[in-house]
Formats: structure tokens, sequence, C-alpha cells
């Protein structure tokens, strides 16, 4: 009887301490804002290795600077406080997903000339 | 509609600024005497790697925050050296860093160009520096006029060094743009490497005080002449102000402006100040202000008691 609360037990802490580990492991669920500024220093990190030419670097931060303003005047219209939707989140999501991409293709093309 | 709102509430701050700040000027908010402070004079150098002509006014006792300033257009480090000694006094660190091109870095002579790219490199490394020899300890930004620019744009570059930005007058949007563009143009096309008196353009519009311009061409810190090729490197670098604001997603900022500039238009500050995303962020019009709040001894007790309640009020 003790044996089988035992195994049950130690049966529980395993799954425990799997699904503490494997928590974390699940992709984190970035804000908007922090892949802004996630994108920001790679950009600026690109910019300092080479990888990126300064017209390069500014044009990928204007285009930053494009979603940022879409995304204030998405909250703008919103009653104060409120978060934005999820159709809104979703467009952000994929103007930032954009940028994500040029900015490695921007790097990969200079290192494949 | 929207933009009404927005212009309604813009105007309502500069209302309540303008109305709100004779209520400031008794006595009880003098500022504390500056014997406590300690100021280093020479030009040393921010590390080993990093050579960054700048100016430092360290309070005695362990300081709260770290203030790191940033100079307008022709002026230098030494600009900063009234409000440096003020805000010590008040347990605040101050750094101001020279620009590339102007103050200690017109004796390099590799270096005496603008250099704007350059500058926001040093100003990352500058804090990089502040925030190893300072832990724990939140440090501000503060710029004024193209300095202002400057900051918005290290901020908005590297928001995970900044935990604040006090940013005076920093809008391209001056009073007779257009014409004073047309001047450079001209003499860009007929020399781009010969130096310009920025005299009637900047100084005169600066103050109405004669005493002051001509203490600004005497001092031989403040760079005067710059050559179209610079002058143009400046207005590019001031473009960017709009979506330099833009990416300024969450850091705190207060940003200043003087009703009776006659260089930079406040309306243009409070524009720029509409475009900044965070939603922490505060507009202040000082009704007697001209285009210099924080320089060149410009700084009032009232002022320097309202940019420490709100960098107060932002550590809460």
């Amino acid at each position: 009887m003790n044996l089988k609360r035992l195994s049950s037990g130690i049966l529980a802490a395993t799954i425990l301490i799997g699904m503490s580990f494997a928590l974390p492991a699940e992709s984190k669920k970035w804000t908007t804002d922090e892949r802004q500024i996630q994108l920001m220093q790679e950009i600026n990190s690109g910019q300092k290795s080479g990888d990126l030419t300064l017209v390069e670097a500014n044009s990928l931060r204007k285009d930053l600077s494009h979603v940022a303003r879409k995304k204030a005047k998405m909250k703008f219209k919103l009653p104060p406080n409120s978060k934005l939707t999820a159709d809104q989140e979703a467009e952000i999501e994929k103007d930032l997903n954009k940028i994500s991409s040029d900015i490695h293709k921007t790097k990969l093309e200079k290192r494949v000339k | 509609m929207h933009k009404h709102r927005k212009l309604t509430s813009s105007a309502l701050t500069l209302l309540l600024s303008v109305l709100s700040l004779p209520l400031y000027a008794s006595p009880a908010f003098s500022a504390p005497p500056v014997r406590t402070t300690r100021k280093v004079s020479a030009v040393p150098t921010w590390s080993a790697n990093i050579h960054v002509p700048f100016r430092s006014w360290i309070p005695r006792n362990k300081p709260r925050q770290v203030l790191l300033c940033v100079h307008g257009l022709g002026f230098s480090s030494k600009s900063f050296t009234q409000f440096g000694r003020q805000m010590a006094a008040r347990e605040f660190a101050v750094y101001a860093m020279d620009v590339r091109g102007f103050g200690a870095w017109m004796q390099r002579t590799s270096e005496a160009r603008v250099d704007f790219e350059g500058c926001l490199a040093d100003i990352e490394g500058a804090l990089r520096t502040l925030r190893a020899s300072y832990p724990h300890t939140p440090i501000f930004l503060v710029g004024e006029s193209m300095g202002g620019a400057i900051v918005l744009r290290a901020a908005s570059r590297n928001p995970q060094l900044v935990d604040g930005i006090v940013c005076s007058v920093p809008s391209s949007d001056r009073y007779a743009k257009i014409s004073s563009e047309i001047i450079v143009g001209a003499h860009y096309l007929e020399d781009k490497n010969k130096p310009i008196d920025l005299k009637p353009e900047v100084i005169d519009r600066t103050t109405a005080d004669k005493a002051l311009r001509a203490k600004f061409e005497a001092d031989p810190t403040n760079r005067m002449k710059l050559t179209p090729q610079e002058l143009k490197q400046f207005n590019e670098f001031m473009k960017g102000n709009n979506d330099a604001a833009a990416l300024i997603i969450k850091t705190p900022v207060l940003m200043l402006a003087g009703f009776k500039d006659k260089l930079v238009k406040p309306e243009g500050t409070i524009e720029l100040f509409n475009l900044l995303s965070t939603q922490d962020k505060m507009l202040m019009i000082v009704g007697d202000g001209e285009h210099l709040l924080l320089e060149e001894n410009q700084l009032t007790p009232q002022l320097s008691t309202l940019v420490t309640d709100w960098i107060k009020s932002e550590l809460k």
C-alpha cells in the first residue's frame, strides 16, 4: 500500500518536475513592445558588426517607426487603458515579422556578395 | 476629430503650464546651496576605450540618480555648468559630454567635424560605462535643442540603457526655416567646406539679451561657425526626430519648450510630444522661457524643482 503511494508520489513528482522544465521551453509570448525593442537591438548590432550599412539600418529603423506610429494610431482610437484587439495585434505582428525577415535578408545578402 | 482632440489636450497642457509656472516662483522653491558639489573641470576620459570629453558635477554623498546631458548646436558640455551644480546639490550625479565637432573635440583635428553617428555611439558607450559605475542607479538623459534631438535618438535605439528623458526644445520646426535652408544650400553650392557664421540665423534668435549673445560669441569653447556640409548633416539629422519620437515606446519623457522661443516653434515641440509612443510623458511650456531653458545659466530655481520632482515621481 505504502509502496503504491510512494510510487504514485514519485510519478507525480516526476511529472511536475518534467512540467517545470517543459514550461519555460514553450515559446515565450512576446508582446509587440518587446518585439519592437528586440528588433531595434538586432538592427543596432547589425550596424555595429558591419552586416548592415548606416543607410540600411536607418531604413529598417524607419520601418519600425512606421509600425510604432500605426500602433499608436490604433491605440488612440480605443478607450483609455484598453489593449489592442486580437486582429490589431495580429496586424502589428505581421508587420514586425516582415521587418525581422528584412533584417536577416539584408544581412545575408551582404554575406553572399 | 482625433487630431483635434490631441491638439485640444496639447493646448490645455500648454495653457496649464503657462498659468502654473508663476505658482512656483516663490522663494520656498529656491535651489539648495551648491557648496556640496565637486566640479571636475579637467577633460578626462570615460575609460581606457572610450575617449569622450566630458564634464561632471558629483554630489558628496552617493547619488540617487545619474543625469547624462547633451548640449545644443554651437555649445559644449560647459553650457551645463550651472545646471550641473544645481542638480548635484540635489544629489544627482551630473555628466555632460561634448558632441563630436564641438567643445574639446575641436582640438582633435581628425574629429573636429560634426558626426552624429559617432556621437550616438559615444552616448551608448557612456551609458554602458555609467551603468557599470552606478549599478542599480537610474540614469536619465538630458538634452536641449540639438541635444534634445540626440537624446531622443539615443533612447529610441537603446531603451534598455535609459530610465527617462528630459528633453528641451528638440523640434526641427524652426522660424525662418526655409530662408535659412536656402542660405545654407547656396553656401553649400559655393563651397561646402567654407564655414558659415551661425550668429544671424541661430545666436540672434536664441535670446533677446544682447549681453548673453555677446557672451556666447566670446566663449572659446563655443563653436559659432559650421561648414554648409555640417549644417546639411544637422538638418538631415533633425528630420529624423519624428521617427525617433515614435520609437520611444515605454521610456518616460519630460519635454520642455519656451513660450518666447524665437528660434524653434513651440508648436513643433508639441507635435513631437504627440508623436511619442510612450504614455508616460509630460509637456511643460515655460511661459517666459526663450530657446535655452537648461543651458548657459538659464535654469531657474523653479524649473530645476520641476525637473527634480518629475524625475523623483518617475522613480516611485
